[in-house]
């Protein structure tokens, strides 16, 4: 299989989550892009040396936070008054629903991204579905250490989201 | 609401997230891919192009010494222009597949070296504007230029022309310098979120 068609693939199966990651580093549009593309440009060059050690999703939820992390480095921006996202809805979901699951999601979004590092780091990847072993080989942590950040980030995520409310 | 539950309910919210359109990420990953890699290519031939322009005059036994000293310049400041370009690249040669906290104590390395970089750089334009001073010393006296209009020129021309390259050179490397000790003290922020302190 080509490199491209290897790319590819692997871009189709795990987009949604690199996307997901990039948005919880980036809350501007523009910006989130542009990280998504850097995820997705360090994924084309590190895939040649996956070797399956570890799990191609954990592999992928890796690099996505590595470049999340880099990126952070940087100034924090927060999103300009008034800009629209340019990603495509769930076409799924009839209009109304979809408005208010965006609505949800994007105060989940925010609780997230207001998180401290760490925790917003296995939170995300919790969300993905990922179990806490998974977790902890992705960010190079212990399971145990992975149970507390959780367990932390629960307790922040309930507070944020129930004052939000 | 039990904890499996919660995270249950807000996992299907964090996937209600709108979907990427993953043909355009695929095309603009590839098209960047082959700008930067055109990039590469276009340096590298420039470089090389511009190495063998110098040492074709400087080997060429009719030019004189001027223009070997041209051609000496010529092949040191490719040299250094090509050293930049490496230094400015380096982040993006990283290991994307690294840990976090590898990431984090590799920028950190790599601020320390860039503030001693400046820091020499500061200490260099001091030196050059020391032994400038000295060696036009003799000329710099007030009896020297003040009947002298061509010296007066030379030297309102030599002023005019380095004052704001070298003062240029300063502020950028004041300016350097401090976004390193910010970007030192996000990093050591970011290891004490991440537990490595």
């Amino acid at each position: 299989m080509g490199a491209r068609n290897r790319f590819a693939e692997v871009l189709q199966a795990h987009g949604g989550l690199m996307s997901r990651i990039a948005a919880s580093y980036e809350a501007d549009p523009a910006l989130r892009d542009d990280l998504l593309q850097e995820i997705a440009l360090a994924l084309w060059r590190a895939l040649p040396g996956w070797r399956g050690e570890a799990g191609l999703r954990t592999f992928v939820a890796r690099i996505a936070h590595n470049r999340g992390a880099s990126h952070v480095l940087g100034e924090q921006r927060q999103p300009r008054p008034g800009a629209l996202p340019e990603d495509l809805p769930d076409p799924g979901i009839a209009p109304e629903q979809h408005a208010h699951a965006r609505q949800e999601g994007a105060r989940l979004q925010a609780a997230v991204r207001a998180l401290p590092l760490a925790l917003r780091q296995a939170v995300t990847l919790a969300l993905e579905g990922f179990s806490h072993a998974e977790i902890a080989d992705a960010l190079g942590i212990r399971v145990n250490a992975v149970d507390v950040r959780l367990s932390r980030a629960r307790q922040a995520l309930r507070e944020q989201l129930g004052e939000s409310a | 609401m039990s904890t499996h539950d919660e995270w249950s309910d807000w996992a299907a919210q964090w996937r209600t997230q709108p979907v990427v359109d993953i043909e355009r990420l695929r095309r603009r990953t590839l098209a960047k891919r082959w700008r930067m890699l055109a990039m590469v290519v276009f340096e590298t031939v420039t470089a090389i192009g511009a190495l063998v322009q110098t040492g074709w005059l400087f080997a060429h036994p009719g030019l004189g010494l001027r223009w070997k000293l041209f051609a000496t310049g010529g092949t040191v400041l490719v040299v250094v222009m090509w050293s930049i370009t490496l230094w400015l690249r380096r982040g993006t040669w990283r290991a994307a597949g690294s840990r976090v906290a590898e990431l984090l104590r590799l920028d950190a390395r790599r601020a320390r070296a860039g503030i001693r970089l400046a820091q020499a750089q500061l200490w260099g334009f001091a030196a050059l504007l020391v032994g400038v001073a000295v060696l036009a010393w003799p000329s710099l006296q007030p009896s020297a230029w003040m009947h002298d209009a061509a010296l007066r020129r030379l030297l309102l021309v030599q002023i005019g022309a380095n004052a704001p390259i070298v003062l240029g050179g300063v502020i950028f490397c004041l300016w350097y310098i401090r976004r390193q000790r910010r970007r030192l003290a996000r990093i050591a922020q970011l290891k004490a979120e991440l537990g490595m302190v």
